[in-house]
């Protein structure tokens, strides 16, 4: 059975890429994941179970039933990963877990589960960021594709979900710069807020879209012009702001709802005012990612997180970007641990893995390089910025 | 046969191997509420210090509780984990049940253990020939109120438990504590020992924690 020691980079270099498994699990949230990804990119199996039903009663996910589900889910979870990949543990190198950002006690699952494999079968243990592994899930692609050509560096990745809005520059591998962030909402938690108010599902996103794009019993696809919503001006910074938003959204939502005799709203009015919602937020993650390209010229975009599922935020996002997009398929981007394997499969060649005493972090933040530590968060001055896409 | 052991419902965490029903390690540490970090370097340190690596344990005993929700989830992982990847036996206990195997006594036995909000989690046992066995399940309630249900020579047993006003001299209050000399994982390797003997197997995959109360937010959902 290999070591830590065996895993270092030119080692891993050496091996035949199929030799090089990476065993992710994934529980940051409400998604209890595990995968299994050769060479940090082609992925042999991909087991999700999404709890999405369970907490829709709620409206959203609730930690400690999220918690519960995963200690239930898990095994099933891996039992049919290897199920799927009969004779994948002779050639498993690695164990690989999301220890942060995400819930503490959903956290805890994955960890300790990915710290008892790596400890009974003897293997390196590396600790991923959730952040880091939606940049990954750019490079994957199924094993039954040919390899595909991989995004150049450095790049600039927006990082949409119900829990992270996200700006971030990756200069190499491993050398990554958060630019800007939500201040209060994460985007997607601000689609499942005003969701909740029209009426439509958890998760909020998708329901959105569907009402948007005329698919639940409009006469047409919504208008996105229909209604003015705000955009937040946050100054000299690459951060975001969804609450005004959505309070503005509530309000507009309310004054609809009075000037009408019934409750329900008619169809082609919840199309406009979903279009309309959808059309601001879209406005504000394109207008703040369009200027970080124009920052930092990066060769790449790459798309990662739930709401990169949004047709509009991808359309307009590839019509306007002045480098290519990456945007990976639907399973990648939302919650999984294939992402997690391969970011894991980067940090492995340059030499990192941890000791089985690592921790959980509900808040971990994306490593830095000591070298750019010092120079992250300073955004210099460009007149008119705000006024791109607002 | 090796029974390795696992107690993280309490503040004070442990782990035991037992050999045959002798204990050949065991380890108790103050978890600060955070099991993650130390459980398995502990695990890995028990099983280094008694000469044997995982492939050398034949079944794996854990308290499923009650207790702290995260604490027993950390354990009960654990176990499930070991459990699969070494395709060896799971074998669940109560974490109050685990407590109680520590003493020699006759006679009831309640071990309880605070439940925050004023609460309990409690349960009854009685030692007969076959050991400590269950005479009720783990449940949560008010101390006077389990304290008025039981009989009034009941021994109480639990980690820094102060009895309520007026029940003072009428039971007798024991520190299960490791500073009086008891590491629960040790009761936990006990009976689950006695129950593989017995043939008895857990299920890892179906294997839950023992949460007795439902999370706060299915409470305010739906009030029993």
């Amino acid at each position: 059975m290999s070591t830590g020691r065996d895993l270092q980079g030119p080692d891993l270099a050496r091996r035949d890429p199929e030799e090089n498994i990476v065993l992710g699990i994934e529980t940051s949230c409400d998604e209890t994941a595990v995968a299994l990804v050769a060479a940090g990119r082609r992925v042999l199996c991909n087991i999700v179970s999404s709890q999405v039903e369970l907490h829709r009663q709620y409206g959203g996910v609730v930690p400690e039933i999220a918690a519960r589900q995963h200690l239930a889910n898990i095994l099933p979870v891996l039992d049919e990963a290897f199920t799927r990949v009969p004779d994948a543990w002779s050639r498993v190198r690695a164990v690989a877990v999301t220890h942060g950002p995400g819930l503490a006690g959903a956290l805890l699952i994955g960890v300790n589960a990915a710290k008892t494999l790596a400890f009974s079968r003897n293997l390196p243990l590396v600790g991923v960021n959730h952040l880091e592994a939606h940049i990954y899930g750019n490079w994957l692609y199924e094993a039954g594709e040919e390899a595909r050509s991989e995004p150049e560096l450095p790049a600039v990745a927006l990082i949409v979900s119900g829990g992270h809005t996200e700006l971030i520059l990756m200069r190499d591998h491993g050398r990554f710069e958060r630019l800007g962030s939500t201040r209060d909402d994460a985007a997607g938690e601000a689609f499942d807020k005003v969701a909740r108010i029209v009426g439509l599902p958890y998760p909020g996103g998708p329901a959105i879209q569907r009402a948007a794009e005329g698919q639940l019993g409009s006469s047409r696809p919504g208008n996105p012009q229909a209604f003015l919503l705000p955009r937040a001006h946050l100054g000299e910074t690459l951060d975001f702001s969804f609450s005004g938003l959505k309070t503005a959204a509530q309000r507009l939502i309310q004054k609809q709802r009075e000037a009408l005799a019934n409750p329900t709203i008619p169809a082609d009015l919840l199309a406009d005012l979903a279009a309309s919602f959808q059309e601001a937020v879209v406005a504000a993650l394109i207008s703040q990612t369009l200027t970080a390209l124009r920052l930092y010229q990066p060769r790449s975009l790459l798309l990662a997180g739930g709401v990169a599922a949004n047709v509009r935020l991808r359309t307009l996002i590839r019509e306007r970007s002045t480098v290519p997009v990456w945007v990976p398929p639907l399973r990648y981007c939302t919650d999984n641990a294939a992402m997690v394997a391969g970011a894991a499969h980067f940090r492995i060649q340059r030499g990192c893995q941890h000791a089985l005493d690592l921790d959980i972090d509900p808040n971990l933040p994306l490593a830095l390089s000591s070298s750019e530590a010092g120079s992250m968060h300073v955004i210099p001055p460009r007149p008119g910025a705000m006024d791109a896409s607002g | 046969m090796r029974v390795l052991a696992i107690d993280t419902s309490g503040v004070l965490a442990s782990v035991a191997l037992l050999r045959d029903g002798e204990v050949e390690d065991a380890r108790v540490w103050r978890s600060h509420s955070n099991h993650t970090t130390r459980l398995v370097p502990e695990l890995q340190r028990t099983l280094a210090a008694a000469g044997c690596t995982p492939a050398d344990v034949g079944a794996v005993g854990v308290a499923t509780g009650p207790g702290a929700f995260s604490g027993l989830r950390v354990g009960v992982t654990t176990a499930k984990l070991l459990c699969w990847s070494l395709d060896i036996p799971l074998l669940a206990v109560g974490s109050l049940h685990a407590r109680a195997e520590l003493y020699q006594l006759n006679g009831e036995i309640v071990s309880a253990t605070d439940a925050g909000r004023g609460e309990w989690y409690w349960a009854r046992y009685r030692r007969d020939d076959r050991g400590v066995i269950e005479l009720s399940p783990p449940a949560v309630g008010s101390p006077p109120v389990i304290l008025a249900a039981c009989n009034a020579t009941a021994a109480i047993v639990g980690e820094s438990l102060r009895l309520p006003e007026g029940f003072a001299g009428k039971h007798v209050l024991l520190d299960s504590s490791p500073q009086a000399g008891y590491v629960a994982a040790i009761g936990v390797a006990r009976l689950a020992w006695r129950r593989w003997k017995n043939g008895e197997r857990d299920v890892p995959a179906l294997q839950q924690a023992l949460y007795v109360r439902r999370s706060a937010a299915e409470e305010r959902k739906r009030p029993s």
